[in-house]
This record gives structure tokens, C-alpha cells and sequence, in this order.
């Protein structure tokens, strides 16, 4: 593991304000052509109170960050190295039961879809319900409904006491987005993990739940982290910013740093592949594709694609360089800049 | 540019004059009420099961009148002894093997007992066997194929006990069974129970194996929800609708494994009575005295058929592929 260099991250290690510290996470998936390392040395940090973006496109880990941090990974998935800290405990070797006892109440988690992520055959008022009984042992269901209809007006849903008791395909995406916001937060989570919350919405709808999720982030001091491939949202709603690809962390570091400052050709190609209303030139696409996870090309695991690719680019792979204090890029072209 | 502007909204200007002139303010107003709702999603309620009965019955019509056989049929049975003024079990030699006529209206039996009260009690029998083992073995088969769909390192064991069950000729594993434990009527539920779960157990295992993958299920267990109730709470409602199309189906099955048990003696036992009993009591009888076979077969071929088109017609209202 890497020591934090300047005093400042040291310091507040030391007064252990990181909520979530991922280090060096591995994830691979033994599939029968061969292992595939989803998540490949991740390490995130993720304070109390932060909104934190993670960024990249379709297959590049992304989610399965998520999905190992919330211990949902299906077989043949599996975490096989690195830490994951929450709250200083140690979610990696915890039991199944006792992450239950977190998941829901202390880290929850906001689907893409959703149409699919609320179950059909019950209402949506219970669906809550549920959810806030299992962590609140002693609650009474009255007090529990009562507390549902009070979320349910806190996200912003109409006719909260109707809404209660209606099934999920009664609602609009928009509106069930809101029911899944208003179960993710009825515990009162620390951190809060948004999978793509509005891919599956349209644009307006988009911007009220994001509107609506950086409201209830700011009045309850839950961290996000954020996962998207819309770099709109990530400028947005987060205050730092992970680009992924391919399993590892391109380049991290604020928002507005990476904005002002773009350092990794990946994240160049992804800033400049966004619409531009005043431009009349055509749409940049990265050329390629992602590469294959069962063959990753040897050194840098973007240079196929880079336009900046040198050799060296195609023997050894790049480390984490550091450009400015706190940002940090895993390209040679910042060789120069010293090395974290 | 300017002139592309001006054509385009004197075109949208004639399309707004034309709806004026073509709709009512009132029909407007509904239009636009109508687009808002789109809008605001509230979508048409969805059939709740008695709709969809009620609709079935209505496009369907052999499964509504098989509806209605069936609860006639039911109510007789429970109300046998109000239908009837002869005693099921009493002999009477004096008036044996007689024709259908006003007094006997399905004929008498070689020891003179009323056919048709015979029916109607042995009617007893036959639909508890038809329930009450259905039910047993449905219950069974939705947690064990529940659990092997969901657990998966169970699934193998679960799944080879329900093969051995349904490659064994059901009829044999049931009469050994009976044999085994005695003829009564509690044995043969057990019996029944014993070889029915394995289909039940099959058709959940296979819903479970799709349900757990939904995001709904994920998101349960991102909750921190236990297995267990993720099983019950969110995956059985969703197998519902094809469990009570299941049931429909089995509970024939089960009344004619018991008109076969009987049949071969290892059922309900004289001087109790039950359709399967009575068919196979009329065998010596087949030929001079038609009725003792005709009768009971009739019931139990009434009673099954009715529960099949029951069945298919349910299916149908509950299945949203099957609509036109």
C-alpha cells in the first residue's frame, strides 16, 4: 500500500474522516474461457459527507466496484484481494450476517432500472415499510407507515398517503425512481451508492432526481458515491471525480481540478465526446472499443485507443502520477511530474 | 431561413385552427386531460385476480359453466344428507340391482344402497383426496423448490429426489405406501402427498431460477434482507398466478389416483365409499346392470373435466401472453 505523501491527506487519515477507504480492491470473475479482473487494484476513498463520481464507460468495473462494496456479486464473481473499509470495519472478511446488519441501514444502494428494481406484486408503501422495519427493531408498523408517508413527501411524491398503498407499475419511472430514493434513505444511510439513477429517465426527470438527491446529500450529510458514464452529472452533483477504465482507476482527483485540467487521454476523449450545442464540428468519439477483459493488451491498457501512444506505452504499464496535489493520472505523459 | 421560420408557424397556426374547428373546447379539454395523465404515468390499473376471473368468465365461456358445475357439484356433496333421504351404507336386499327410476334415480347397487347417495357421500372422499393431498404436496413442492432454486448448493439434492419421484410409476410408489402404512383414508393423503410434490417442486424451482435474477431481488438483498424472506416476501407472490392454475390441475389428478387405488383395492375401504370405490365394486355388475359403472364414472369424468377447463381458462386470464 501507497503512504499519502503531502501532510494534509496524512492528518486526516490519522483522524480517520475517510468513511470508505477501498485499497487495492480485486475482483475477478473465474469464468470457463478464462479469469476476467473486473476490478483490477481499485482504491477509492470516499469521505464522510462527499459526493464522489465514478466514471467510465459500459464494462469497465464500474459497477462491480459497487456491487463488491455492497457484497452483491454473483458467482463467478469474487473479491480476492485488497480492503474494503467502512466506517473502520473490515467489509471484506465480514460474515453475511453481519453485513445484512450494514447493508439497508448504513450503506444503500440506488438501482439503474427502476422499472425492474421494485418488486411487482407488492405495494410500494410496504416494499419501504419493510425495509425500515428490518433495521428498526421495536418499531411498530403504524410508526413505520407513518415514517414511510413521511419519506415518501420527502422525495417529493405526490398524494404521499395514496401512493403508499399502489403497486410499482401504477407509478411512472420518475416516481419510482423517488420510492427508491425514499427506501435507500429511510435508514438514515452513511453512505449511499447510485448505480446510473437516472440513465433510465428522461432528461427533465433526470435533473429533478439529481436536484433531489444532492437536496437530501446536503440536509443529511450521506456520502454518494456516484456511478454514471455522464459526465454532466458527475460536474453537477460531485465534488471528486474516479475515472475507471477497464477494471483500473484512470485518473482521480476534484471535479473541478479534472475540468480545468484534463491529464489522461481517456478522460479527454470522454469530456470531448459530449454534445456541444455551440459547435458545429463533428461529434469525437474515442475510436476502438473496449478491450476484450480476457485480453488485455500488454502495458498501458488504453494505448490501443490513445492518440497519444508512445512504445512505451505498449511494454510496461503506467503508474500514478501525480500532476498537481491531490489529482492523480496513470499515463507516461506525466511521467515528468513525479511519481506518487 | 426567414421564410422556412414563417412557413412553419403559418403551418402550426392552420393545424391549431383545424383542431378548433374540427373539436369541441370540451373535447379539447378531455384530449389534453388525457395527454397529462399519460404524462404523469398514471397508468391503467392492473386486473386484480377476480377481474381477471371475471373476464375469463366472460370470454371463456365452457370454463364458466365449468365454474358453475363445479360449486353445484361441491354444494351437494357438503349438503349430501339434505339432498337425500336414504342412508349411504344401509342394505336393503329386497330392492338390489334395480334400474334407474323416480325412487332410485341412479339405480341400486348389488346390495340395494341408492346410487346416487352413494355419490354423493363417496363424493366426500373423493374431494378431500382431491384438496387436501394437493395441497399438502403443493406446499411441499413450493419450499423445496423454492429453496433449490434459490440456494443453490441444494439444488442438485432436491432436484435428483424429485427425478427419483417422477420416474417411479406414481401409481406403484403409492401403492406401496399404502400398503406399507394401511388402507385408510388419512394414508391415502399421505400417499398422494408423497408423489405429487416433485412436478410443483419443479415448475417453482424454474420461476425461482428467473425471479432471483431480477433487480427487484438485488435490491432486496442490498437492503440486507434475509434469504428467507427474500424467498417468501418477494419471490412466491411473484410465482402466484401459476400456482393457482397448478392447483386447478392437480386436484383431478389426485382424485383419479385415488379412483385407482381404490380401484385396486388399496384405497378407501367398504363400506365407506368413494367414486374410484364404486367404479371398481360395479366391475361383476358391468354387464347386466350398467348403471352401478355408468353413474359413478360420470361423476368423476364430470368433476375432472369441468377442473381441467377451470384450469385452462384460468391460465389463460392470468397469463398475459395467451391474450389476443
Amino acid at each position: 500500500m501507497r503512504q499519502p505523501r503531502d501532510g494534509e491527506t496524512e492528518r486526516k487519515t490519522m483522524m480517520e474522516e475517510r468513511l470508505l477507504r477501498i485499497r487495492d480492491l480485486r475482483t475477478t470473475f473465474y469464468t470457463r474461457e478464462g479469469e476476467i479482473h473486473a476490478v483490477d487494484g481499485v482504491s477509492i476513498d470516499i469521505d464522510a459527507g462527499e459526493s464522489v463520481g465514478i466514471v467510465g464507460e459500459s464494462g469497465c468495473g464500474k459497477s462491480m466496484t459497487a456491487m463488491s462494496v455492497m457484497g452483491l456479486l454473483k458467482k463467478p464473481g469474487k473479491v480476492d484481494g485488497g480492503q474494503i473499509l467502512f466506517d473502520q470495519q473490515e467489509l471484506t472478511s465480514m460474515t453475511a450476517k453481519d453485513r445484512r446488519k450494514i447493508l439497508g441501514n448504513q450503506i444503500a444502494m440506488i438501482f439503474q432500472e427502476p422499472m425492474t428494481s421494485l418488486n411487482p406484486v407488492t405495494t410500494v408503501g410496504k416494499q419501504v415499510r419493510e425495509a425500515l422495519l428490518l433495521h428498526n427493531k421495536g418499531m411498530t408498523r403504524e410508526e413505520a407507515k407513518k415514517r414511510v408517508i413521511e419519506a415518501f413527501e420527502l422525495v417529493g411524491i405526490p398524494d404521499a398517503q395514496k401512493r403508499y398503498s399502489e403497486y410499482p407499475h401504477q407509478l411512472s419511472g420518475g416516481l419510482r425512481q423517488r420510492v427508491m430514493i425514499a427506501m435507500a434513505m429511510a435508514c438514515g444511510p452513511k453512505l449511499l451508492i447510485a448505480d446510473e439513477p437516472t440513465t433510465a429517465l428522461d432528461v427533465t426527470i433526470e435533473a429533478q432526481i439529481l436536484h433531489l438527491m444532492k437536496q437530501l446529500q446536503e440536509e443529511k450529510g450521506t456520502a454518494v458515491m456516484m456511478i454514471t458514464h455522464n459526465l454532466g452529472v458527475v460536474a453537477q452533483f460531485c465534488a471528486r471525480l474516479y475515472v475507471m477504465y477497464a477494471g483500473k482507476v484512470m485518473e482521480s482527483g476534484t471535479v473541478k481540478e479534472i475540468f480545468k485540467n484534463v491529464c489522461h487521454p481517456y478522460t479527454d476523449g470522454l469530456m470531448r465526446s459530449v454534445p456541444d450545442m455551440e459547435s458545429k464540428e463533428r461529434l469525437y468519439n474515442i475510436r476502438g472499443m473496449v478491450p476484450n477483459m480476457l485480453h488485455l493488451p500488454k502495458g498501458c491498457r488504453f494505448c490501443p485507443r490513445c492518440q497519444h501512444s508512445m512504445p512505451k506505452c505498449f511494454q510496461q504499464e503506467p503508474d500514478l502520477y501525480e500532476p498537481s496535489p491531490g489529482h492523480f493520472v496513470r499515463c507516461f505523459l506525466f511521467e515528468s511530474e513525479g511519481e506518487r | 431561413m426567414a421564410r422556412f421560420e414563417q412557413a412553419a408557424s403559418l403551418a402550426a397556426r392552420l393545424a391549431v385552427d383545424s383542431v378548433k374547428e374540427r373539436f369541441s373546447p370540451e373535447e379539447r379539454l378531455e384530449a389534453i386531460q388525457r395527454v397529462e395523465e399519460e404524462e404523469l404515468g398514471y397508468m391503467p390499473m392492473p386486473d386484480t385476480l377476480e377481474v381477471k376471473f371475471v373476464n375469463m368468465c366472460r370470454e371463456n365461456k365452457v370454463a364458466a359453466v365449468s365454474a358453475v358445475v363445479l360449486a353445484v357439484m361441491s354444494l351437494a356433496i357438503i349438503f349430501a344428507d339434505k339432498l337425500t333421504v336414504y342412508d349411504p351404507n344401509a342394505i336393503n336386499l329386497v330392492e338390489r340391482l334395480m334400474p334407474p327410476s323416480r325412487t332410485h334415480w341412479c339405480g341400486t347397487d348389488d346390495l340395494g344402497r341408492d346410487i346416487f347417495t352413494r355419490i354423493l357421500y363417496g363424493g366426500r372422499v373423493s374431494l378431500l383426496v382431491g384438496v387436501i393431498p394437493t395441497t399438502i404436496s403443493m406446499a411441499i413442492g413450493i419450499v423445496l423448490g423454492m429453496v433449490s432454486g434459490y440456494i443453490r448448493q441444494l439444488d442438485a439434492v432436491i432436484m435428483r429426489l424429485a427425478d427419483i419421484v417422477l420416474a417411479f410409476p406414481s401409481i406403484v410408489l403409492a401403492m406401496v405406501v399404502m400398503y406399507t402404512l394401511g388402507a385408510t383414508t388419512s394414508n391415502i393423503f399421505i400417499a398422494l402427498s408423497m408423489i405429487g410434490w416433485a412436478g410443483t417442486a419443479r415448475i417453482v424451482r424454474s420461476q425461482t431460477l428467473s425471479l432471483r435474477e431480477q433487480e427487484f431481488v438485488e435490491a432486496a438483498r442490498g437492503m440486507g434482507v434475509k434469504k428467507w424472506t427474500i424467498m417468501f416476501r418477494h419471490i412466491l407472490p411473484n410465482c402466484l398466478p401459476s400456482l393457482i392454475v397448478l392447483f386447478t390441475l392437480n386436484i383431478p389428478d389426485a382424485i383419479l389416483s385415488e379412483a385407482n387405488l381404490s380401484f385396486l383395492g388399496v384405497g378407501t375401504q367398504p363400506p365407506d365409499s368413494s367414486w374410484g370405490l364404486m367404479v371398481s365394486q360395479s366391475r361383476t355388475f358391468a354387464m347386466s346392470s350398467p348403471w352401478m359403472l355408468i353413474f359413478p364414472s360420470l361423476a368423476i369424468l364430470i368433476m375432472v373435466l369441468a377442473l381441467n377447463f377451470l384450469g385452462d381458462g384460468l391460465r389463460d386470464a392470468v397469463d398475459p401472453h395467451m391474450k389476443k
